[in-house]
């Protein structure tokens, strides 16, 4: 008996220890004293392969060790808890410039560049006042905006329907940018929004994620904006089931249904990556926000043989009015961040 | 309020339902003979991983769920070893089997894919989406109809007396010379045979592919459905398909403005329902009847 328990609890420990060890293995840096800038990467939950948000930061990374010959590492942080750890652990290993993808890596990174004020940060998709970090922000009001439009011009219903990840104001920024997108080319364009749900599970749950869109279907949507990481492709799965049509988010994701998918949003989080790699590489490197827009072609919507039959050439001619619009400052859409946009803004 | 409940609301609850009641009649044997399973979470993950990785090797979504069952009974067998054979305390090494679940996959699929998120897409729905609809229908029915084979097996065979002892009076079931362990490794391992079907449904059949994290705490819901349903099977499944119907009609409600009283529901709330009737139904079962007397007890001498 005694020495069962005592083999029991050898078990646990064991068990413990392994994942100790997974954990920790994802930290495990080689560390080569190369001459060449050292750029360490971390993604948010979604993984550097979410075929979505992180994997375009992931291409900068992968641009600039091709064209920059740098060195590049990376971590994917598995929770909340992770990331200041792994970004606090490429600070202590010298590394020259550390990039973190995601508005929840805000507060780590912030932290860590307090204490390591001769090293260079960036954030992406938010904001840090430190002088060592540069805040790479999107536009993706203006993004949302295309798909809204875009959406519209290619439904025969009129109908048309946003599905968002977490229900947090970075996704209710692209739900508001779509509604006004679609209201935009149709008056009486009809918009509906649903959130996957209120936790981070809600990035990786593609089940859910194709009910949602089963059920605007249902209702009449014939074409369905996305941003939600990972589960998108539950979206794409409904788009299949049912002949309709979907938008993609950040990344090209037309292949992934071609035919299907309108277009995808993208987001350059690669031009932004590879940019600062590139101030960085050559001491040009400044601390601040850095905007990226339709303007400056941070924010574009995809065309490639996957989508090119649906994408028509007219309903293109339409999209890039409506950017060298936004671009001109002629056209402004509207943005949750923004406190006196946010107030018409229906829930 | 008409066009939420109509047939298309039946069949959302259905498909949601899917995952959840095959979890939960996979925890009510093991926890029929005696055994806390508090790893159904961890064996849905093992579950769904292997079929995703299943069909990126053959293309075969069948042989994906057999993967699926096979992996799930393997990894059952393992918890089985530690609580039966070393006799570690249930709860402890369920919570530590789900824990090494959720951190062994992004582990799997990196070494296999390079991929610490998950499996790439399985394609197979564009070429045969009859045949992957026959697929979901069979297992549908296959688990609508598991409820009621339990509940038979439980109470009218002789394999369901000797786990209801196994659970009740283990010291009955050792003398008349049957060990309770073997009784209740067949348990442990029938319910990660389900519990991984039932999370290959959600990588195979529900979506197409596995993406860290999809089990969301449906193990956890399938073993509170259990337990609110005082370890009977039938009610289990009807306790399964209440929370996937109103998980359903959420996503329903959800965006149409929908009002109580002339104040519109908060979305979050909305989507905060199936969570918070699970925790109300473990709230209320206060009185516990029906629980195993030997539940995560040793038994016998």
């Amino acid at each position: 008996m005694t020495c069962k328990t005592a083999l029991s609890r050898t078990f646990i420990l064991a068990f413990m220890a392994i994942m100790t060890f997974l954990a920790a293995s994802d930290l495990l840096l080689g560390a080569e004293g190369l001459p060449k800038i050292r750029v360490g990467v971390v993604f948010d939950k979604g993984g550097r392969d979410d075929r979505s948000f992180n994997a375009s930061a992931w291409r900068g990374l992968d641009d600039a060790k091709k064209q920059l010959g740098i060195d590049g590492k990376f971590v994917e942080a598995m929770d909340d808890n992770a990331y200041e750890p792994a970004i606090r652990t490429f600070a202590r290993k010298k590394f020259d410039l550390i990039i973190a993808v995601g508005f929840g890596q805000a507060e780590a990174i912030s932290r860590v560049a307090a204490d390591f004020p001769d090293r260079r940060f960036a954030l992406v998709d938010a904001v840090s006042h430190l002088p060592n970090v540069r805040s790479l922000v999107f536009g993706d009001h203006e993004g949302a905006f295309l798909a809204g439009a875009a959406a519209v011009m290619k439904s025969a219903t009129g109908r048309v329907g946003f599905i968002g990840g977490m229900d947090v104001p970075l996704i209710r920024r692209f739900d508001m940018g779509f509604r006004a997108g679609a209201r935009h080319v149709r008056r009486d364009a009809t918009t509906i929004s649903n959130f996957i749900g209120v936790t981070a599970d809600s990035w990786n749950n593609p089940p859910k994620a194709k009910e949602l869109a089963l059920a605007q279907y249902n209702r009449g949507v014939d074409v369905i904006y996305v941003a939600a990481g990972a589960s998108g492709a539950g979206v794409f799965d409904a788009a299949g089931a049912k002949e309709k049509f979907a938008i993609g988010t950040d990344s090209n994701q037309n292949g992934m249904r071609p035919g299907l998918i309108l277009t995808s949003i993208l987001k350059r989080i690669d031009v932004a990556v590879l940019k600062t790699i590139t101030d960085a590489q050559a001491g040009k490197f400044t601390g601040g926000k850095v905007e990226f827009g339709v303007a400056n072609g941070g924010i574009d919507y995809a065309v490639d043989h996957h989508n090119a039959g649906v994408l028509t050439d007219d309903l293109r001619r339409k999209l890039d009015e409506l950017k060298s619009q936004i671009a001109a400052g002629t056209l402004k859409v509207p943005d949750y961040y923004v406190e006196a946009d946010r107030a018409t803004y229906k829930k | 309020m008409n066009s939420i409940f109509d047939f298309e609301w039946l069949m959302s609850s259905l498909r949601l339902a899917l995952p959840i009641l095959l979890a939960a009649m996979g925890g009510l044997i093991c926890e029929k003979s005696g055994v806390v399973n508090i790893a159904l979470e961890g064996l849905m993950v093992i579950g769904a991983l292997a079929g995703a990785v299943a069909v990126v090797a053959t293309g075969s979504q069948p042989l994906g769920l057999c993967a699926a069952v096979i992996a799930g009974s393997i990894g059952a067998g393992i918890y089985g070893i530690f609580v039966l054979h070393g006799r570690a305390q249930q709860v402890v090494a369920g919570a530590a089997f789900n824990m090494l679940a959720i951190g062994v996959a992004p582990y799997v699929t990196k070494a296999l894919y390079g991929i610490s998120g998950g499996t790439p897409n399985l394609d197979f729905g564009v070429h045969n989406a009859q045949s992957a609809q026959l697929l979901l229908n069979i297992v549908m029915a296959f688990a609508l109809t598991c409820p009621i084979l339990i509940w038979w097996i439980l109470g009218q065979s002789k394999y369901g007396l000797l786990v209801r002892f196994a659970g009740e009076e283990p010291g009955a079931l050792e003398s008349a010379g049957v060990s309770t362990a073997l009784v209740r490794t067949g348990a442990v391992i029938a319910s990660g045979a389900l519990a991984g079907l039932g999370g290959a449904t959600l990588s195979v059949l529900l979506s197409s592919s596995f993406a860290r994290g999809m089990t969301g705490g449906r193990g956890f819901m399938a073993l509170a459905a259990v337990i609110f349903a005082g370890w009977r099977p039938v009610t289990a499944a009807i306790v399964c398909l209440v929370f996937a119907g109103v998980d359903a009609a959420q996503i329903r409600l959800q965006g149409t403005g929908y009002a109580v009283m002339g104040v519109e529901v908060p979305a979050q709330l909305l989507q905060a329902m199936p969570y918070l009737l699970t925790l109300i139904a473990v709230a209320i079962r206060s009185g516990r009847t029906g629980v195993p007397k030997y539940l995560g007890r040793e038994g016998g001498f």
